[in-house]
C-alpha cells in the first residue's frame, strides 16, 4: 500500500484579529490516508469550524478536487482562541497546495485572509487595516478580496483574489491589491459638509463660541438647556469645525473602525469620527468588551467626538466607566484570556436637560419637577465625571424671531478658521517656549492674581483649577495672546458652571 | 451469476494505480463490461465484495472469512495482513456518470462504526484474539463497466 499512503502537507500564513491588532497564525494542513474529511483543530470556535463546509463546496465549484484523504487542519498557535471567517481562504489554499493542485512557489511570502462563498468567491472580512499593517510589518504580500484595504491608507503590498479559481496559475499572476481596488476617490481634505453647518443654528452665538474653544483645546463640554434649544443640533455640527485627520490619526481611526466591522464615510474622507450612542448603551458597548473583545464607542470616537445626548439618562455605572479612559486617552480591558489596550483619544460632548421636565430656569416655562427630583437629576451629572468635563454652558431657548429668520450668526467656515488658527498658535507657542511645566507660568501678573481670587471664591480643587487654567490658555490661543490675560480668565471661569 | 462470480474471483483486467493521490484515490481498476449497470443492488454489493477480496489477495492479504455473521451483524471480509487481523467493510456504489464524484466510504458513518466495533468484539471472542484493525474498501462502478477500488487502511478505531 505504499502508493496510497502518499502524505502531503503544507502551511500558509494567516492572521487573527485580537483586539485591534492582527496576530500571526499559521494554517497547517496535512493529508494522510484515511476516511475522507476535514478535521479542524486549534481552539476554533463555531464560525471557524464552518469553514470546512465552505471549503468543501468551494473547491469543486472552482474546478478543484477535495482530496480523497483525511485532511487535518491545524491553526497554530493552537492555544489561541480563533473566531471569524477569515480562515476560509488560507485553509483552502493550504489544502490545494498540500494536495498538489496549485503551484506552491511564492505562497510563503503571502498572508491570506478572506471568507469563501460556496462558489469559491473571496469576500472581505473585518479588520482589513489590521491585517494590512501586519503584512506591512512582516514584509508579506496580503492576498485578499479586491478592495480589501482602501487605497492610499497603508503602503502594503498585496494581491487581489476574486475567486479561488484564479489561483490555478499561482499567486504570482494575481493583480495587485492596490490596482484592483475600487477606490473611493482619493480622500478629499474635508470639504465643508454640504448639509451640516453651524449657521443653520440660530441665536446660539454663546454656545458656538464655547464650542469653538472646546474644539480648539479638545476640552470636554457639557451643554445644559431646555428641550428643543438646539443642543443636539450644535453637537452634530461640531465635526465640521474640527481640523481634518492627519496621516497617523487617519490610520488609527480607520483601524478601530475596521476591526469592529464598521465602515465610516467620515473617517474615509479624513473627517473626525462622530459617535452618538443611545443612552441605553451598556458599559461594554461604551468602553469595549464582549467576546471576542472588541473596541467600544469611545474607541470608535478615537480622534473624533463622542456625543452623549441626555447625559443623566445614561446608567451611572456606564458613565463611571468613562473616568479613566477620559484621563488616560486609552482604555485597558482586562479579561481572563488577556488584556487589551484600545486608544480612545476623543473629545467628550454631552447634553442634558436641567431637570426631568427640562424647563428649570427656562423663562416663561415653569418647571413642574419637585425639588427633590431636580436634585436627584442634577446629581447624576455631577460627581467625578463632571469634574473631568472642562466646560459647562447653558443653552437657552432661541428667540423665535431669529429662528424664523434662519441662517444667522457664525458659520462653520468661520469657526473652523478660528479653531485652526488657535491650534496653530498653540503649536507655535509650544515650539518656541519648549515644554511648559505649568500652565500658570504663561499667565500675566494681573491674570494670576485674578485667578487666585476666583479659585478661592469658587472653591476649586486642584484638578478644577488646572482645568479652568487650560481653558483659559485655549482662549488665549484663539485670541493669539502669548500670555493669558485677565479677560481670558474671566471667560474661562464663566464656562465652569459649577 | 455463479459463473460470473467465478470469473471475477481472479479478474484479468485489474490494473494498479501509480499513486493514490494522483489517480484520485484509486488503487486499482477492473473492467467488467456494461452489463454491471443492470445488476440489482444486492448483486452489485456481492460483486463489490468479490472484487475487494480479489484485490486484497493480490495485495498479499490472506482471506480468513467471507460474510462472517454473528448476533451483532456481519463482517464482509475478515483477512490477515502480515499477522494482523483485519475486519474489512466493503462499500459499493454505482455512479450515474463518469464525472460524478461519490465516495462510497462516506457511507461508513459513526453509527455504523459503532456496530462494526461490536462485531469486532464478537469476532475477537470467537477467534481468541485481542486486537483487530478496521479497513474500508470502496468500490465505485462507473457506467462503462469499470470498477475503481480505493482501500483505506485503519480507516477508524474502536472508539469510532
Amino acid at each position: 500500500m505504499g502508493a496510497s499512503s502518499h502524505v502531503g502537507s503544507f502551511a500558509v500564513k494567516s492572521a487573527l484579529i485580537r483586539g485591534i491588532e492582527a496576530v500571526p497564525v499559521i494554517v497547517e494542513v496535512s493529508c494522510s490516508s484515511g476516511m475522507p474529511g476535514y478535521h479542524l483543530v486549534g481552539s476554533a470556535d463555531s464560525t471557524v469550524m464552518e469553514a470546512r463546509a465552505r471549503v468543501q463546496s468551494a473547491l469543486p465549484a472552482c474546478g478543484f478536487e477535495n482530496p480523497r484523504m483525511c485532511v487535518t487542519i491545524n491553526l497554530a498557535p493552537a492555544d489561541l482562541r480563533k473566531s471569524g471567517t477569515g480562515f476560509d481562504l488560507p485553509i483552502a489554499v493550504a489544502v490545494l497546495a498540500a494536495s498538489g493542485q496549485i503551484p506552491t512557489r511564492d505562497l510563503d511570502a503571502c498572508l491570506f485572509v478572506g471568507e469563501l462563498g460556496l462558489e469559491g468567491q473571496v469576500c472581505p472580512v473585518r479588520g482589513a487595516i489590521a491585517y494590512g499593517l501586519l503584512a506591512q510589518e512582516q514584509g508579506l504580500e496580503l492576498v485578499a478580496a479586491p478592495g480589501f484595504v482602501p487605497s492610499g491608507v497603508i503602503a502594503c503590498a498585496g494581491r487581489a483574489l476574486v475567486s479561488l479559481g484564479r489561483l490555478r496559475q499561482g499567486v504570482g499572476r494575481l493583480p495587485s491589491l492596490q490596482d484592483e481596488c475600487l477606490s473611493f476617490d482619493v480622500p478629499q481634505p474635508s470639504s465643508p459638509d454640504g448639509e451640516l453647518d453651524f449657521n443653520q443654528v440660530g441665536d446660539q452665538e454663546i454656545a458656538k463660541r464655547a464650542l469653538t474653544i472646546a474644539a480648539t483645546g479638545r476640552h470636554g463640554i457639557l451643554m445644559v438647556g431646555p428641550p428643543g434649544a438646539g443642543k443636539t443640533m450644535l453637537a452634530r455640527r461640531l465635526p465640521t469645525i474640527l481640523p481634518t485627520l492627519d496621516d497617523e490619526a487617519y490610520v488609527e481611526a480607520l483601524l478601530v473602525h475596521s476591526v469592529t466591522g464598521q465602515s465610516c464615510e467620515d473617517v474615509e474622507r479624513r473627517r473626525p469620527p462622530f459617535r452618538a450612542p443611545h443612552h441605553t448603551i451598556s458599559a461594554a458597548g461604551l468602553v469595549g468588551g464582549g467576546k471576542p473583545v472588541t473596541p467600544g464607542e469611545i474607541s470608535l470616537a478615537h480622534r473624533g467626538v463622542l456625543f452623549l445626548d441626555e447625559l443623566p439618562e445614561f446608567p451611572i455605572n456606564v458613565l463611571e466607566s468613562l473616568r479613566q479612559p477620559l484621563e488616560n486617552r486609552y482604555v485597558c480591558i482586562s479579561r481572563v484570556e488577556g488584556s487589551y489596550v484600545f486608544p480612545c483619544d476623543f473629545m467628550l460632548v454631552a447634553a442634558a436637560n436641567p431637570c426631568k421636565c427640562g424647563h428649570l430656569g427656562d423663562p416663561g416655562h415653569p418647571c413642574t419637577c419637585p425639588p427633590a427630583s431636580v436634585e436627584r437629576y442634577q446629581a447624576r451629572m455631577g460627581g467625578p465625571l463632571a469634574d473631568r468635563i472642562d466646560m459647562r454652558i447653558n443653552v437657552t431657548r432661541p428667540a423665535s424671531r431669529k429662528v424664523i429668520q434662519g441662517g444667522s450668526g457664525m458659520g462653520s467656515q468661520q469657526m473652523a478658521e478660528l479653531v485652526c488658527a488657535g491650534r496653530e498658535f498653540a503649536q507655535h507657542r509650544l515650539a518656541k517656549g519648549g515644554k511648559q511645566q505649568n500652565v500658570f507660568e504663561s499667565f500675566d501678573a494681573e491674570a494670576r492674581q485674578l485667578f487666585e481670587t476666583m479659585a478661592s471664591r469658587l472653591l476649586m480643587g486642584g484638578r478644577a483649577m488646572f482645568r479652568a487654567a487650560r481653558v483659559a490658555r485655549t482662549i488665549a490661543d484663539i485670541e493669539q495672546h502669548e500670555q493669558v490675560t485677565r479677560d481670558d480668565i474671566v471667560e474661562a471661569c464663566s464656562y465652569r458652571g459649577r | 451469476m455463479q459463473d460470473q462470480q467465478q470469473d471475477l474471483e481472479y479478474p484479468t483486467g485489474m490494473t494498479f494505480g501509480a499513486g493514490a493521490y494522483e489517480r484520485g484515490g484509486v488503487e486499482a481498476s477492473v473492467t467488467l463490461g456494461p452489463q454491471v449497470a443492470d445488476l440489482s443492488p444486492h448483486d452489485l454489493g456481492a460483486l463489490g465484495e468479490d472484487l475487494a477480496a480479489a484485490y486484497l489477495q493480490k495485495e498479499g492479504y490472506e482471506i480468513l472469512e467471507r460474510n462472517w455473521t454473528c448476533a451483532r451483524g456481519e463482517a464482509d471480509i475478515v483477512a490477515c495482513d502480515r499477522g494482523a487481523i483485519v475486519l474489512v467493510e466493503v462499500k459499493t456504489r454505482l455512479l450515474p456518470d463518469a464525472h460524478t464524484q461519490i465516495w462510497p466510504e462516506l457511507a461508513v458513518n459513526v453509527h455504523k462504526r459503532k456496530r462494526y466495533a461490536q462485531i469486532a468484539s464478537c469476532y475477537m471472542l470467537y477467534a481468541g484474539i485481542n486486537s483487530v484493525r478496521f479497513d474500508v474498501v470502496a468500490v465505485s462502478v462507473v457506467p462503462g463497466g469499470t470498477a475503481h477500488i480505493h482501500h483505506i487502511e485503519s480507516a477508524f478505531g474502536r472508539d469510532a
